[in-house]
């Protein structure tokens, strides 16, 4: 297998993208995939230390399904909001939602 | 003798009884009130007394360590700091000859002056409130005579102080009270700071307050000489303050405005002591350094005379009573800076019951005289307005004189005995000039004491005529002007009962000082080993000689008709103009605080005005108003914007945990 | 090179080209489905990370629920008639995801960390022990988590909420 090094510039990339999406993109639904992304990159990073770190120890294939869990949670929500959102103003654009403007 | 803590307890627990309890119940306030202080006076009295024949089976007489009996030593009072700079401090309380003589002469005179305030203060609509008071005056003055550490021992001293202020100021509606209030706190206020200062020495070299550590560093040269000086003249500032010593005087005759009850027991016989009694428990640190010994004595010297000299002019009675006080003060406080402690503590201890006794006949003559002169707008406290007052009181006559023999030193009366015992503390300690000093304010106290008893007892009837001046021209009608009772009578039973029971101590306190016939108070009351003291026959005649011939000069001058005093008076106009005014010092600190303190003040008042607020308070406003104005712009609402904030924050919070770049293993892992 | 290593790299490599494309496609629908690509292809680094459970999991609820998800919600929200997909800001998101890349990769790089033996599988059955004991609590948290979740949705996203300040349709 890989040196873990090479996973984790590989996640860190992953991380970067999504960071990306999320500040660039105006729509918000793929603000939602960027932030997926992101989750996806830190769950990858768990597993690959639990397995070649700590081969035998379970606990970081756990939290990985529990990021999985919580960001099967969050999307459902975001999703939730911006359809809310989207029927409120007729766009799912991120910056017209500048409620909290000064 | 574990229990003499009960001694200030049961005062501050009448105190917190009448605040909190019985002053909810209306009109019965005042009884209640009255009873419940008397009553834990009387048992704080008779805690003295359990002491008091404990100790004489028990303690030996010193007052320097090995004959104590300290409570509450290892009792935790709070700590401060952490270790090694960790200071712990117990409220530690002293049983030796010393506090246990104190703790008698402040209960055995705050019980009967209490006693007599309930006839005296009768029908004040703040009786309760006087009784409340007193019952924590009481309490704190304990406090001072057994604490033993600084530090609590300072707390006691400025409760004492706040109930001065509140019993001058009782009668606070009148303005000249509330100022002579004002003025008796603030004046000690400055002896206090010194105090404070001199205490905050002490344990910035020692760190403790207790004053067994402190002694035992002070005598064991721990703490270099010119410490010990300062410290010392520091603290002797606080008992200057308290006890009325020149400069720092000016408040006590004023202080005459409370009632005067008050004027008996806080300002002539215990809390003015309390500065006495500061130096006598503090001695070690005065002893070490010669030169605070030296200014003790200049003060003291100073102060005596002064306050004599003063008295031989003043027309209101109280006031020829203060500044006798302020004189007998400066007395003791001499004593103490020659080195006799025992003659200085033990004319505190005899002064406090003739002096008291003299105020409470004062208040006796002056509670008979209001009636009288009420509605002539003369004042009863006048002793110009008084006159042939011996028929109509006999009772307050014949405790006054003898009060005044007591305080003229005439033997064998209690004041012959401690003022022998100071001529013979100075004589022994060469000192040449506080021995002529003493010599010479002996003369003038009889003098002007005699002066006051022949002005208000003998003579003709002053106020007879000022009735009749005042309200019609026959004098035979003054007995039924509008109907009062315009002739002063004896006090009630109440306030006479008092006068005759401090008159065995006002006689007989001295004698447990003979010399050679029973030295009690010498061999309990004293510094360092006991000396054989004996009677000095040349001194003890030059101080009757000198109270004799002052009575005789009082006696020629008022009592037979010669008009020496006007002839005297008009003969050196400056010099009676001078002590008339008191030698000025009121108006030489009114000077200096119109030109001096005012002046900083207002330099202090333009450096406020045009720099710290036109400059610095009122630009704070407008800074932040735009600071937020722009701060503002960076709330846009879009969510990049923020986000782009958190990373930067957290990749700064990455940097800083993992403890620099070139290194980025990160300290929590 | 051993067969699971270039599996890897080739793997990521997909995965990371995938990602660029969700963040830079200019259809949204191009976007979703290159989310897809991308979601499975980490499922299959699970596979090669030896966690196979968790690879089941990944294709099931990413490039299943997930993107099913996404695309109606895409549906569900028709764009604008010229879809603009990044706004003024994309540039400051560059900056700060190219510092934030420079940081990791640093802190990645800087130091060697210690690999212990070789890897092992974790059978399905001592993760389905581990889950039940050592995390029960967690999991059971996480389940009403998903509840939650499951209701906050239901109550944001109805059509109508009688009362409700920020339903437009109610107030009208």
């Amino acid at each position: 297998m890989v040196p873990i090094e090479h996973i984790m510039v590989f996640t860190g990339a992953l991380f970067c993208i999504g960071v990306y999406g999320v500040m660039a993109r105006r729509n918000a639904v793929l603000v939602l995939m960027a932030i997926e992304l992101m989750l996806n990159a830190v769950a990858i990073n768990l597993v690959a230390f639990g397995t070649l770190v700590y081969p035998g120890q379970i606990n970081g294939m756990v939290f990985a399904i529990f990021v999985v869990t919580i960001a099967a949670a969050e999307l459902g929500l975001g999703l939730a909001i911006v359809l809310r959102v989207y029927r409120m103003r007729s766009s799912i654009n991120v910056d017209d939602i500048d409620l909290m403007r000064w | 003798m574990d229990y003499a803590w009960l001694a200030p307890v049961l005062p501050i627990g009448a105190f917190a009884l009448n605040v909190l309890i019985w002053r909810q119940m209306g009109a019965r306030k005042h009884a209640l009130s009255a009873l419940t202080t008397l009553a834990a006076i009387g048992g704080a009295f008779l805690v003295f007394l359990a002491v008091f024949s404990d100790a004489s089976s028990h303690l030996e007489g010193t007052a320097t360590s090995s004959g104590l009996h300290l409570i509450f030593e290892d009792t935790p009072w709070f700590t401060v700091g952490v270790s090694p700079h960790l200071y712990v401090f117990a409220p530690t309380l002293v049983v030796d000859w010393l506090s246990i003589m104190m703790l008698g002469v402040v209960t055995f005179l705050a019980f009967l002056i209490e006693f007599y305030a309930t006839g005296y203060m009768k029908g004040d609509n703040r009786y309760w409130w006087f009784f409340s008071v007193k019952a924590l005056f009481t309490a704190a003055m304990l406090g001072v005579v057994l604490s033993y550490n600084f530090l609590l021992m300072y707390i006691c001293w400025e409760l004492v102080g706040l109930c001065s202020f509140l019993l001058i100021g009782f009668w606070y509606s009148e303005r000249a009270n509330a100022e002579a209030a004002k003025k008796a706190f603030i004046t000690t206020r400055v002896g206090d700071v010194g105090f404070f200062i001199g205490l905050a020495l002490l344990f910035i070299k020692t760190g403790t307050f207790d004053m067994k550590a402190t002694f035992a560093a002070v005598e064991s040269g721990a703490i270099d000489p010119a410490t010990v000086t300062i410290a010392g003249i520091l603290i002797f500032l606080g008992a200057m303050g308290k006890s009325g010593q020149f400069p720092l005087h000016v408040w006590l005759p004023d202080a005459m405005a409370g009632p005067t009850p008050v004027s008996a027991l806080v300002h002539s016989a215990t809390m003015v002591a309390a500065g006495v009694y500061l130096v006598g428990r503090s001695y070690p640190v005065f002893h070490a350094s010669s030169t605070t010994m030296g200014v003790i004595t200049t003060v003291g010297t100073i102060t005596a005379i002064f306050g004599a000299t003063i008295a031989l002019t003043q027309r209101d009675i109280k006031r020829i009573l203060a500044y006798s006080t302020i004189s007998q003060l400066g007395y003791m406080i001499m004593a103490l800076g020659v080195g006799a402690y025992t003659a200085g503590l033990f004319h505190l201890f005899t002064h406090a019951f003739f002096k008291a006794l003299l105020f409470l006949g004062a208040g006796s003559v002056i509670h008979s005289m209001e009636p009288v002169l009420s509605g002539t707008g003369r004042n009863p406290n006048d002793i110009f307005n008084m006159g042939g007052l011996r028929k109509q009181m006999p009772v307050t006559f014949w405790t006054f004189l003898l009060a005044s023999l007591s305080l003229a030193g005439i033997a064998p009366l209690a004041g012959f005995w401690s003022k022998d015992a100071i001529l013979v503390g100075a004589y022994e300690a060469d000192a040449w000039l506080p021995l002529f000093v003493a010599l010479l304010t002996a003369f003038l106290t009889a003098f002007y004491m005699f002066r006051c008893i022949y002005l208000v007892f003998f003579g003709p009837a002053k106020w007879q005529v000022a009735t009749a001046a005042g309200d019609h021209h026959d004098s035979h009608s003054t007995d039924h002007v509008k109907g009062r009772h315009a002739v002063p009578h004896e006090s009630p039973w109440t306030m006479s009962l008092p006068l005759v029971l401090i008159c065995v101590p006002a006689i007989a306190a001295g004698w447990i000082g003979i010399p050679g016939f029973s030295a009690g108070f010498a061999e309990t009351v004293r510094f360092g080993p006991v000396i054989e003291e004996h009677i000095n026959l040349v001194l003890a005649g030059a101080g009757t000689l000198a109270g004799v011939l002052g009575i005789g000069l009082a006696t020629l001058m008022y009592l037979t008709p010669v008009s020496g005093p006007r002839l005297i008076s008009e003969s050196f106009p400056a010099a009676y103009k001078t002590l008339y005014n008191k030698y000025y010092v009121d108006e030489m600190y009114q000077w200096i605080i119109d030109h001096v303190v005012l002046a900083i003040a207002a330099m202090a008042a333009t450096v406020d005005r045009k720099i710290l607020n036109d400059r610095i308070v009122d630009w704070c406003g407008p800074f932040l108003q735009g600071a937020g104005a722009r701060l503002r712009l960076t709330t846009s609402g879009y969510i990049y914007h923020y986000a782009f904030g958190f990373i930067i924050g957290i990749m700064a919070i990455g940097v800083v945990m993992s403890g620099g770049i070139p290194d980025m293993r990160f300290a929590l892992w | 090179m051993e067969l699971s290593a270039l599996a890897f790299y080739v793997v990521a490599g997909v995965t990371l080209v995938a990602a660029l494309g969700v963040v830079s496609a200019r259809s949204v629908v191009y976007a979703a489905l290159l989310l897809i690509l991308s979601l499975v292809m980490t499922g299959l680094v699970y596979l090669l990370l030896l966690a196979d459970y968790l690879a089941l999991i990944q294709i099931l609820v990413y490039g299943g629920t997930v993107s099913i998800l996404l695309l109606f919600a895409l549906m569900l929200t028709p764009p604008e008639t010229r879809p603009e997909l990044n706004h003024r800001g994309w540039a400051l998101g560059a900056v700060a995801s190219g510092a934030l890349f420079v940081l990791l990769l640093v802190s990645s790089l800087a130091d060697k960390w210690p690999v212990a033996g070789a890897a092992r599988h974790i059978s399905l059955v001592d993760l389905g022990r581990a889950l039940f004991s050592t995390w029960a609590v967690p999991f059971e948290v996480a389940s009403v988590v998903l509840l939650v979740a499951l209701l906050g949705a239901l109550t944001i996203a109805r059509s109508t909420t009688p009362g409700s300040k920020i339903a437009p349709r109610a107030s009208a």
